[in-house]
């Protein structure tokens, strides 16, 4: 029972961050129309700000030297290990301060990358941003104070003082869920307002949208940071829920993970986004704990999930392009044309063009 | 340069790799008229629109434009969202409506600064209610006056190439500028239609003062509310004059019969 | 040395980056398709090369492989554009549907070649996902023949390159089908209307797309000495920089890029390296620098989408009112 309880919690929180990043590409992707190959990215960037921010301040600010307790030392993680343990409000504030950071840094950095490109062609914004993804990788590897190949490690979930995994690892669910809550309803909410009508349009054509005096490169590049920022809280949340980060880690599988998350789901209707990312983290979650139980006799199971996602995406864009959730006019307009149709009294010969 | 001109376009020339697609034409836009620009295919009047409107800067001239404060601005060159808000507003010869979007989305897209498209204001719905529910009456009674209320919910794909072609010009006329350059806003209309659209924008110019540079082919329509009319040939400006002058100008026909 | 050493690096990387870059634009201007799945090309044709080297005892021609890449790189084009890109296409799907469907694709294959590594692994035992450099016989025999004692991967990519490259050129120039080709880059709808057959042409498109690329995965084994799956993404990186700078449409001008970054890219690492002990994974950044300049100073507007836009507004200057 336990087992179905942990395993249940385990799954949700995977869910909730992989529902923040879904949730995030459909506005870029499915409703702004920015093609971002490079998800991952921001995820890993926010990861390894949240990683740095939950180890080396702690550290420096309970007086140790950070020179020598580095989080990827023997000494640096049991030091950290004992501070989750036994210093729950430092923990959490620092923890909470993470967070923000990541969000704050990841944004601007998503906002300063996207703007000169943002002009030219969607294959070239996929492409710049995917090989950021790389580069990022590459300068991880090649950062000492970061862990160098192999990452940092130690990096305290903040409710660890609790004793009780189950409880500490619901408190944190609690704080990925309510963090996930309300990026879908900053989406929804965009996605319903004027600016999502905008962003609609701008997704069909850049090019009437810019001379129907539509800033165009500013409206995306302030989009983006709204959702490189999330992305970026989604890697800090992460880090802090695994424990560690590598630049194994964040290879470009998580962006086409999500990827098909949205494709399976709609990839322009918020809600879409999250049944693809349950549908999807359930199934990776099931595999993991399955993966031993099978086993690899010829080859390891892990290699067949990519290949078989791959297959249904396409299948999907092929013959369903809509998704399982298709996108519909928001409603409060629609409300609002039925009003005004009302009072003029054309409601009845308009039929059911009018109604929805 | 003329006190009463809203725009001055001065020697303005544009070449596509060797050819001239305009060569040092100059045209003042009286304000407060409606001013004609007619020509035979290829004669340069979009690559005239899509100077003006910072589609491509002109190689060589300047437009100038009158703000409202009376005062002349050098255009030449802006990016094509920062002409729209300097009060210049294009519609597309061939339309550029926005497939997802229905055809009164479409006709909400136009008005300027409105308050829920800042990504804070969006989030919080009273800021931008009010404004919607303004907007969308004022899209259907401009549906309404062409008796095309019908269409409000359906998408673009639905549509009769005329219905479409009437919804980009609408979809311009749905906010309030200073000077709309319509190209062909009567292709493809049947007559009833184009002569409501006609009416609209006599109507615009005679009770707001709006200026209008129109391109069309469907030249006997146009002369019945142009006050002014330009003529383009290969890429340069052929003879301007009052719709009587332009009708009994020889150059004229003989550019559009073909010598 | 070392500058010697990162010159004939930059020779050798040139030609593996120009027969994958070509190709890049070459499918791009033809079928307006960015193809995302580009990668897998690279790293099938570097497989099929070392699995040839596996199975023939490590006694593989520069021929025998070049004739298997080609194949496999072309038919896998082929199946692309029959499983995907043809249904979008039908369907009339917007570019950058296609574009993900692509994407999709390259982790079909890119996760297919893991499982038929380790497949052979267990058959053959050895390791395929860090795999030598390939001799290749023949290359060595003529070169043993004739005395001629350079590195031999300069031999082979030298000769493959020229090879490849003068044969393109007379196909694009010098045939009819060359211009049914170039007739359908420019413009697609009068092409079919003159009687070009659209289909027949994407899939050859995309079969001479795929079997020139492959061509480069079997340089890369040839120079390399460890390849795994992830080659492919590297190079790609390369090639899609090169075919922006060429604009998507110059063949001329994304080879000369693709010289161009290989240079770079080996120089300025040298230099990094040398004075701050940096490792090989940062030469992607280098490049990326490079592309991300141009990408601000001149972006090839029109090609492959793209807005009016320019970044110098000068907000209606005040002329003297009259």
């Amino acid at each position: 029972m336990i087992d179905v309880l942990s395993f249940a919690i385990h799954w949700l929180t995977y869910f909730t961050i992989y529902a923040i990043l879904a949730i995030t590409l459909v506005l870029e992707a499915g409703i702004s129309g920015i093609t971002n190959f490079g998800k991952v990215a921001f995820f890993g960037l926010g990861a390894y700000i949240g990683a740095v921010v939950n180890t080396y301040t702690l550290l420096a600010l309970l007086g140790y030297d950070v020179n020598t307790y580095t989080p990827f030392t023997a000494q640096g993680v049991s030091v950290l290990s004992k501070i989750a343990a036994s210093e729950p409000i430092i923990v959490i504030m620092i923890f909470f301060m993470s967070l923000a950071i990541s969000f704050v840094i990841t944004g601007l950095f998503g906002r300063l990358l996207i703007y000169p490109v943002i002009r030219v062609g969607a294959g070239f914004v996929g492409f710049t941003l995917l090989s950021v993804g790389e580069i990022l990788r590459a300068i991880y590897m090649n950062t000492h104070f970061l862990g160098g190949t192999y990452g940092m490690f130690g990096i305290p979930q903040p409710f660890t003082w609790l004793r009780s995994p189950v409880l500490s690892a619901l408190c944190y669910l609690a704080v990925t869920f309510s963090i996930f809550l309300s990026a879908y309803i900053l989406v929804s909410r965009i996605h319903e307002s004027p600016l999502g009508r905008v962003l609609r349009a701008i997704r069909d054509d850049d090019v009437a949208a810019l001379f129907l005096g539509k800033d165009v490169p500013r409206i995306k590049s302030s989009v983006f940071f709204l959702t490189s920022g999330l992305s970026g809280v989604a890697g800090a949340l992460y880090a802090c829920y695994v424990g560690s980060v590598n630049p194994q880690m964040f290879v470009v599988l998580v962006t086409f993970n999500v990827w098909a998350m949205i494709i399976i789901g709609g990839s322009s209707s918020p809600m879409g986004a999250v049944l693809g990312a349950a549908l999807l983290s359930l199934v990776d979650r099931l595999l993991q704990y399955a993966t031993p139980v099978i086993g690899g006799v010829l080859f390891s199971a892990d290699y067949l999930r990519p290949i078989f996602i791959g297959c249904i995406m396409i299948a999907i864009l092929v013959k369903k392009p809509m998704g399982l959730l298709p996108e519909k006019p928001p409603k409060i307009t629609a409300g609002f044309l039925r009003k005004a149709l009302e009072e003029i009294g054309e409601v009845n010969e308009g039929g059911c063009d009018t109604c929805d | 340069m003329k006190e009463d001109a809203i725009l001055v376009i001065n020697e303005v020339s544009k070449y596509f790799e060797g050819l001239k697609a305009l060569s040092k034409v100059t045209i003042e836009i009286p304000e407060k008229c409606i001013v004609g620009l007619i020509g035979p295919n290829g004669s340069g009047k979009t690559t005239l629109f899509n100077v003006i409107t910072g589609f491509y800067p002109p190689d060589e001239g300047k437009i100038l434009y009158k703000t409202l404060s009376g005062i002349f601005v050098d255009i030449t060159g802006l990016n094509p969202h920062e002409v729209f808000k300097m009060g210049v507003i294009r519609t597309f010869q061939i339309p550029r409506l926005f497939p997802s979007l229905t055809v009164l989305e479409n006709l909400l897209i136009t008005p300027l600064n409105q308050r829920g498209e800042s990504v804070v204001n969006s989030l919080r719905r009273s800021k931008w209610l009010r404004e919607e529910e303004e907007l969308v009456h004022r899209a259907v009674n401009l549906l309404k006056t062409f008796n095309r209320l019908n269409i409000a919910s359906k998408y673009p794909s639905e549509l009769s190439i005329g219905d479409i072609k009437l919804i980009e010009t609408l979809r311009g006329l749905m906010t309030p500028a200073r000077l709309y350059l319509l190209d062909e806003p009567l292709a493809g209309l049947d007559l009833h239609t184009a002569r409501s659209l006609l009416r609209l924008i006599w109507k615009l110019n005679k009770n707001h003062g709006l200026t209008f540079l129109i391109v069309e082919h469907r030249v006997d329509l146009l002369m019945e509310i142009a006050d002014f009319i330009y003529v383009l040939h290969n890429g340069s400006l052929l003879a301007s004059g009052t719709p009587g002058e332009i009708i009994n100008d020889p150059k004229v026909v003989r550019a559009y019969i073909g010598e | 040395m070392e500058i010697a050493r990162a010159l004939i690096c930059s020779y050798v990387f040139s030609w593996i980056y120009i027969l994958s870059s070509i190709p890049l634009t070459l499918s791009y201007r033809t079928t307006k398709v960015f193809n995302f799945a580009h990668p897998v090309f690279i790293t099938y044709g570097a497989y099929v090369a070392i699995f040839l080297n596996e199975f023939l005892n490590k006694n593989t021609p520069l021929f025998i492989a070049a004739l298997f890449s080609f194949t496999t790189g072309g038919l896998i084009g082929v199946l692309n554009y029959l499983l995907i890109i043809r249904p979008l296409h039908q369907r009339g799907a917007s570019p950058n549907v296609h574009m993900i469907a692509t994407m999709g694709a390259w982790f079909v294959y890119q996760y297919a070649l893991y499982i038929i590594c380790q497949v052979l692994m267990k058959l053959r035992g050895a390791s395929f996902l860090s795999y030598p450099s390939v001799e290749y016989v023949d290359i060595s025999y003529i070169q043993r023949a004739i005395g001629l004692n350079t590195p031999q991967y300069i031999v082979t990519s030298t000769t493959l390159g020229l090879v490849v490259i003068l044969s393109l050129y007379v196909l694009l120039n010098k045939t009819m089908l060359g211009f049914a080709m170039r007739g359908i880059a420019d413009n697609q709808i009068l092409a079919t209307l003159c009687g070009i057959p659209r289909d027949k042409l994407m899939a050859l498109t995309w079969f001479l797309t795929g079997g020139i690329t492959a061509l480069s995965g079997i340089l890369w084994v040839n120079f390399s000495g460890s390849t795994t799956p992830e080659i492919g993404l590297h190079v790609v990186v390369i090639n899609f920089a090169a075919a922006f700078i060429g604009g998507l449409s110059s063949l001329l001008v994304t080879a000369l890029a693709s010289a161009a970054l290989a240079l770079t890219e080996n120089i300025v690492f040298l230099f990094l390296s040398y004075h701050l002990g940096l490792q090989p994974t940062i030469r992607l950044a280098i490049v990326f620098g490079v592309v991300f300049t141009i990408l601000v100073i001149r972006p090839p507007l029109g090609a492959g989408g793209g807005l009016p836009y320019r970044f110098r507004t000068r907000i209606g200057r005040k002329v003297a009112g009259p």
